[in-house]
């Protein structure tokens, strides 16, 4: 496993995140059974988010946190955080489900915002009463917010619809050299919003 | 300095959207630029963060210990290249070894050819089992999705039929009727009367009725035990006149309909007939 050199201060979970990996690779479980409870929420919830069915859920994080105990070692900081990682074990293979279940036409039908749990002015229904409950879910989603109505739109059909360029383009009707321009700003933006955060 | 090509790139690259050459050429520039690939873990950490936005939902308290569980199963698992051999055989000098030797190497080697042709044939039966279990499973999809058109055929079908059936009894329960003129002047004026009982509620079309006169109005009635008003009503030039009309008072039962000529008062209704021009049947 390699350590980013411009990792960050031993109080970040970043960092955290990185050596519970590092011990994972080498065999300890309640490392494992510690970066389980550090992420399966978030994780569950992407999946659920993706793939709307409980049952298909648990299996893509199942899956997804057996790749982490098998993988760890494969894991290279210099390429992004730990987290980011998990993530992305886990959203692939929510969305091969979804492309596998021949539903993404239904999925690009359903790709409305209202559809994905948002309301209309892009934010999300539930947020008033999620606030206390995680602090980073608070920030991401108060830097998530704030963005223009068309980038959120436009990340929630990427990171949770699994949809392609081509199928973004399409779906919201705009040319394609708009989406990845409209894409370009939404992820500088939310990179800035959250590396600023206290 | 990354230019805005190549921002726009890692961008995409860090949403896992770029595929074919276009991903291999930025790869390969991420490769020899170091700051390309800093950028590209900032996106791709801040691009992890969008789970936050998800709906919060609680992982099934089981989940944990499955989880667990099948890594421990793993952990487990003997390890395959750990095979111990113990030498339990004495040694034997002299000239019977090179004999003990080929015997041993010949009785390995029909061993060794036994447990071959086993497996093979093993692994046979073990491959036509799979493919019989694979068309069986082709078969239960195939039959399973053409349950579910059927199914959704005679959905179709039975909702057609109903709505068929529906409007079927909702024509079956209108009462529709032709008032005939009462007027020597235009003895061709015809009107058809169409009354909905369930809805109380009705549509009027009159045709070659005189124009009514500034001071006069007509009015619809419907006759139940007496005539309830439906309400005044005007005849364009052409004699042509079209109304949805609901009675001004309660109604059981509807047998005729009227037309009167009434005195243009301002009133929007009256309690009796004055002059009836048109009477259905």
């Amino acid at each position: 496993m390699t350590m980013a050199p411009n990792q960050r201060s031993a109080d970040d979970p970043g960092l955290g995140d990185a050596v519970l990996l590092q011990r994972i690779s080498a065999g300890d479980r309640d490392a494992f059974g510690e970066l389980y409870d550090r992420f399966s929420r978030p994780l569950y919830a992407t999946a659920l988010h993706i793939l709307r069915d409980a049952a298909e859920a648990e299996d893509v994080i199942h899956d997804a946190f057996v790749a982490v105990w098998e993988k760890a070692a494969a894991f290279d900081a210099q390429r992004g955080s730990a987290f980011a990682w998990i993530v992305a074990l886990v959203r692939n293979r929510a969305i091969d489900r979804v492309r596998s279940r021949s539903t993404h036409d239904r999925l690009l039908a359903a790709s409305a915002p209202a559809d994905l749990g948002y309301g209309a002015d892009g934010t999300s229904g539930d947020v008033v009463t999620e606030v206390a409950a995680r602090e980073d879910a608070r920030a991401v989603r108060t830097a998530f917010a704030s963005l223009p109505a068309d980038q959120q739109e436009a990340l929630r059909l990427v990171f949770f619809g699994g949809l392609t360029q081509e199928e973004i383009a399409r779906s919201l009707n705009e040319p394609l050299g708009t989406v990845k321009a409209r894409i370009r700003r939404a992820m500088h933006k939310l990179r800035d919003l959250l590396t600023s955060r206290p | 300095m990354i230019d805005e090509r190549n921002q726009e790139l890692a961008s995409l690259y860090a949403l896992e959207l770029l595929a074919g050459d276009e991903r291999s050429r930025f790869e390969r520039e991420l490769a020899r630029n170091a700051d390309l690939g800093r950028l590209v873990a900032e996106l791709r950490a801040a691009a992890a963060e969008l789970a936050h936005t998800a709906s919060p939902a609680e992982p099934p308290a089981a989940l944990r210990g499955r989880i667990l569980a099948s890594v421990a199963q793993k952990t487990s698992a003997p390890a395959t290249g750990s095979l111990a051999v113990t030498a339990t055989t004495p040694r034997r000098a002299g000239a019977l070894f090179p004999w003990v030797l080929a015997a041993g190497f010949a009785l390995g080697t029909v061993w060794f050819g036994a447990r071959y042709v086993g497996t093979r044939a093993q692994a046979d039966q073990l491959a036509q089992q799979m493919a019989l279990a694979d068309v069986a499973l082709k078969s239960a999809r195939l039959q399973i999705e053409t349950e579910q058109l059927i199914g959704s055929r005679v959905a179709a079908d039975f909702a057609n039929f109903k709505a068929t059936a529906d409007r079927a009894r909702d024509l079956a329960e209108l009462k529709i009727s032709a008032l005939t003129s009462m007027l020597k002047n235009s003895p061709h004026a015809l009107a058809v009367a169409v009354w909905d009982p369930r809805r109380d509620e009705g549509v009027f079309t009159v045709e070659k009725l005189p124009p009514n006169a500034a001071d006069q109005r007509y009015e619809l009635w419907l006759i139940d035990s007496k005539p309830v008003s439906a309400g005044i009503f005007a005849v364009a030039p052409d004699g042509h006149a079209k109304i949805s009309f609901r009675p001004t008072a309660q109604v059981k039962d509807v047998t005729k309909f009227a037309v009167s000529r009434e005195k243009n008062d301002g009133l929007p209704s009256h309690t009796a007939p004055s002059e009836v021009v048109m009477l259905s049947e």
